[in-house]
């Protein structure tokens, strides 16, 4: 299940080397580099500064933060639009997003999920794109209708480690990278 | 096998080069989101009748080889099995690929190909009076003959069974007048098409438009994108006036 990969939430990466392994609290001052940036993402969970930065290390925080993104989501209200203003014309993102969205109009909700994100490294720059490779798993998961019922035919097995990646955009006007491609497995 | 540098191949046992990269081959616009598809992402290709060849996105994707990298550097961290794919599909190219060789199933472009060169009736122009008509009483036009066509094709390997339907019919008066029609007509008293004549002989035809749909090994059916036309063999008539004749009441 596409919808099932790309929802739940980001554990700590033990093995991470090098980035972050926790997104900052809202109460981080932003650096000189992100002042009085728009803030971007939903209100309750912003895009957090180290990820807006035109870096490697940037780049691999912006991704790591899509991940936690989907995650938030997939344990909110299912509204798959922020997705959609990171990303750019990224035909697995708007897949996830449409299927979100249906899940949504139809009153489902997600059980708990795990998801691991363990990067390669730092991502990969070629001007203003840049492509991060990662490991993703994701653990069972279950779909339950409005009466609480489980949807067989939507929840997944499972994934064990699946070989991923993402393409990025620089976003100069808003100091962001987006999403253009994605590949899970 | 190698070429030595006199031109001559070499066959060997020895095993083939790891491969540094993985292929796909993706319609363009399944790529492009929000049906914002650049027109210069659609288009058709030049083909042979007997070859395949489609505008597509060729990708790749890294595989890992023997010495744990990838061809063009990109980490790869814990390390991974040669041969394993790793990071992003990639965009390498945008271009017309012959791909007989894949025999892919028939696009509805190639069934349309076909279907322009299917055997459909060309329908014949029925003319109400028969024989002569007469100035002031309207000519009835209508055809009898099958309007929906069933063929079954073998394209590549593939059984293809297209459903053509006569949507339109174009009535040729014979006079300069062309009447187009969305059903076939009827005798008298349904007659439903008729044209008025001055004195005259005339040759009338009726000229069918076919769309149809088609499924490919029992698939859902799709619409075939475009129509064809047939010729239906001319008819001709006189047209003559009416005169009054004075006669002998008494005879």
């Amino acid at each position: 299940m596409a919808l099932a990969l790309t929802v739940g939430a980001v554990s700590g990466c033990s093995d991470e080397q090098q980035a972050s392994q926790t997104l900052p609290s809202a109460s981080t001052s932003p650096s000189s580099s992100a002042e009085a940036l728009p803030p971007l993402g939903p209100p309750d969970f912003p895009v957090p500064d180290e990820a807006r930065e035109r870096t490697p290390e940037g780049a691999l925080e912006f991704t790591r933060y899509y991940i936690s993104l989907l995650e938030h989501i997939g344990n909110g209200d299912l509204n798959p639009q922020p997705l959609l203003d990171l990303s750019l014309d990224c035909s697995y993102c708007n897949q996830v997003a449409s299927s979100l969205a249906e899940d949504r109009a139809a009153g489902y909700r997600y059980g708990d999920i795990s998801v691991s994100f363990h990067p390669y490294g730092p991502g990969l720059l070629n001007g203003n794109e840049a492509e991060v490779g990662f490991v993703y798993s994701q653990s069972a998961f279950t779909v339950y209708d409005g009466n609480g019922q489980v949807i067989e035919t939507q929840s997944a097995s499972a994934t064990g480690d699946l070989q991923s990646g993402a393409l990025l955009a620089w976003q100069a006007d808003l100091h962001v990278w987006r999403v253009t491609s994605m590949t899970i497995g | 096998m190698e070429m030595t540098a006199a031109g001559t191949w070499v066959a060997s046992n020895a095993p083939p080069v790891p491969q540094p990269y993985t292929w796909r081959l993706v319609p363009p616009c399944d790529t492009w989101t929000n049906n914002d598809c650049p027109e210069d992402m659609d288009r058709a290709c030049v083909a042979a009748p007997d070859r395949v060849v489609r505008f597509l996105t060729i990708q790749q994707r890294r595989l890992v080889l023997p010495d744990g990298t990838t061809a063009d550097g990109f980490v790869v961290d814990p390390p991974l099995p040669p041969g394993t794919a790793v990071g992003n599909w990639l965009t390498f190219n945008n271009s017309c690929i012959d791909v007989t060789a894949l025999n892919p199933a028939p696009s509805p472009d190639e069934v349309f190909r076909y279907f322009q060169r299917l055997p459909l009736p060309q329908l014949p122009t029925h003319q109400q009076p028969p024989g002569d008509a007469l100035v002031g009483l309207p000519v009835i036009f209508f055809t009898d003959g099958p309007t929906t066509q069933t063929h079954s094709l073998d394209i590549r390997g593939f059984t293809v069974d297209i459903v053509a339907t006569a949507d339109s019919f174009t009535w040729h008066t014979g006079d300069g007048a062309h009447l187009t029609t969305t059903d076939p007509g009827a005798p008298y008293p349904a007659h439903t098409i008729t044209h008025d004549y001055a004195s005259g002989t005339y040759s009338a035809s009726l000229t069918t438009t076919w769309s149809g749909t088609f499924t490919v090994d029992g698939s859902a059916a799709a619409a075939v994108p475009g129509t064809t036309t047939t010729e239906g063999p001319p008819v001709t008539f006189t047209v003559v006036e009416a005169h009054a004749v004075l006669t002998n009441p008494y005879d």
